[in-house]
């Protein structure tokens, strides 16, 4: 951006006080915050809508909409709980509108994902890569206030208190949502890979049909 | 602990989120149930290969420019208090507002249906004979005319004297029918 300074070279002490400096509408501020939390909120959106592209937009519009009520922010609340919210919301939201959609995965975004995928081994980037392209395609099946509680508990590692604080649900609530979540992920996990198994192997499913 | 409990904790307790009183129970069981152990190794995959996902590369070059593009959205609108508060799209708005019109309208025809079938009740009531100040039974063409005349004339000071009457007290009258000898 023209005229505004590397966030770099300001150095916050806290949240609170990066907010205070983007109510006084310093831009540098804003960066600021948006480099901190761009990856966490980016992940939240990824394996929600599961598409980098439409991650990146689902954040992008996260963030605007933060920085545009950031005069009305309540300093007893933590950041990455408003902004976690924020980022759900939108989530759900375009995976209501968008039903039919083309999945993008990291793996498709050409030589920007390349840089960061090729630091492992070939091998074992292709089966870690296969799993979690399953494991996705498991999650897109679950209903998406269910598949909030599974990326936020499961794959971000908020505890159950700050989920309910995220997604504006009571404890118990939260509580019996994941339970659910993760009952219902695994019977699809499991229904996917059994087929998974029988397209591996031909003559076991002919095998089971003429049985 | 029984094995049905136990099953259904199962879920929330591979992620170590029951209390730790049912955690250790639960746990305490499956070192001796050999059923629920094997459910709880199913449960236990399944939520593993979730856990696949925690492993994240570095995301900076998928990233990069996020904060200018943030930053010039907003340079498009104002920033603040001064923002403008978002509006419904208006197909929404047009859905709340027929939702509103067909409430309002089943309430409307809810509420003049009752008037109507309270005056049909009122007046089912003073034909059995049940007493009423608002309905003349002498007046009443489906009293029969010997009954009319039998009570004479309405008296309206007094009331209608059939309304006086309590439902026990109403002269029973042959059927019409029964009266012309058929």
């Amino acid at each position: 951006m023209n005229g505004v300074a590397n966030s770099a070279m300001v150095d916050y002490h806290d949240d609170a006080e990066i907010i205070r400096h983007c109510q006084q509408n310093d831009q540098r501020a804003y960066t600021a915050l948006v480099e901190k939390y761009q990856d966490r909120a980016f992940w939240v959106a990824y394996n929600m809508v599961g598409n980098a592209e439409e991650a990146r937009d689902v954040i992008q519009e996260a963030f605007v909409r933060v920085f545009r009520a950031i005069q009305r922010f309540d300093f007893n609340m933590s950041f990455y709980t408003w902004l976690y919210r924020i980022v759900s919301n939108l989530s759900i939201d375009h995976l209501r509108k968008m039903k039919r959609r083309r999945p993008v995965r990291l793996d498709d975004l050409g030589d920007k994902a390349s840089e960061f995928v090729e630091q492992v081994s070939p091998s074992a980037r292709i089966e870690e890569s296969e799993v979690k392209r399953e494991v996705h395609a498991v999650l897109d099946k679950l209903p998406p206030n269910y598949k909030n509680v599974i990326v936020l508990r499961d794959i971000e590692g908020l505890s159950c208190k700050e989920i309910a604080a995220v997604t504006g649900a009571s404890h118990p609530t939260v509580r019996w949502r994941l339970h659910t979540a993760r009952k219902l992920f695994k019977e699809k996990w499991n229904r996917h890979q059994s087929r998974t198994a029988r397209k591996a192997s031909p003559s076991a499913e002919m095998d089971l049909e003429t049985e | 602990m029984k094995c049905t409990q136990v099953v259904k904790h199962l879920h929330l307790l591979v992620g170590g989120d029951l209390p730790e009183e049912t955690a250790r129970q639960s746990r305490d069981h499956l070192k001796a149930c050999l059923g629920c152990y094997r459910e709880y190794q199913d449960v236990l995959r399944a939520h593993e290969s979730l856990r696949t996902l925690r492993k994240k590369p570095d995301l900076s070059a998928v990233l990069d420019g996020l904060s200018d593009d943030v930053l010039a959205e907003l340079r498009e609108a104002p920033l603040g208090p001064s923002a403008p508060i978002p509006r419904l799209p208006l197909s929404r708005v047009l859905r709340f507002s027929a939702a509103a019109a067909v409430l309002l309208m089943i309430v409307s025809a809810s509420f003049f249906m009752g008037q109507t079938s309270g005056l049909r009740t009122s007046r089912n009531l003073n034909d059995a004979g049940t007493h009423s100040l608002e309905y003349s039974a002498t007046e009443n063409p489906s009293v029969p005319g010997e009954v009319r005349e039998a009570f004479g004339p309405v008296d309206r000071r007094e009331g209608d004297p059939l309304n006086r009457l309590g439902p026990q007290e109403l002269p029973r009258v042959q059927p019409a029918s029964h009266r012309r000898g058929f």
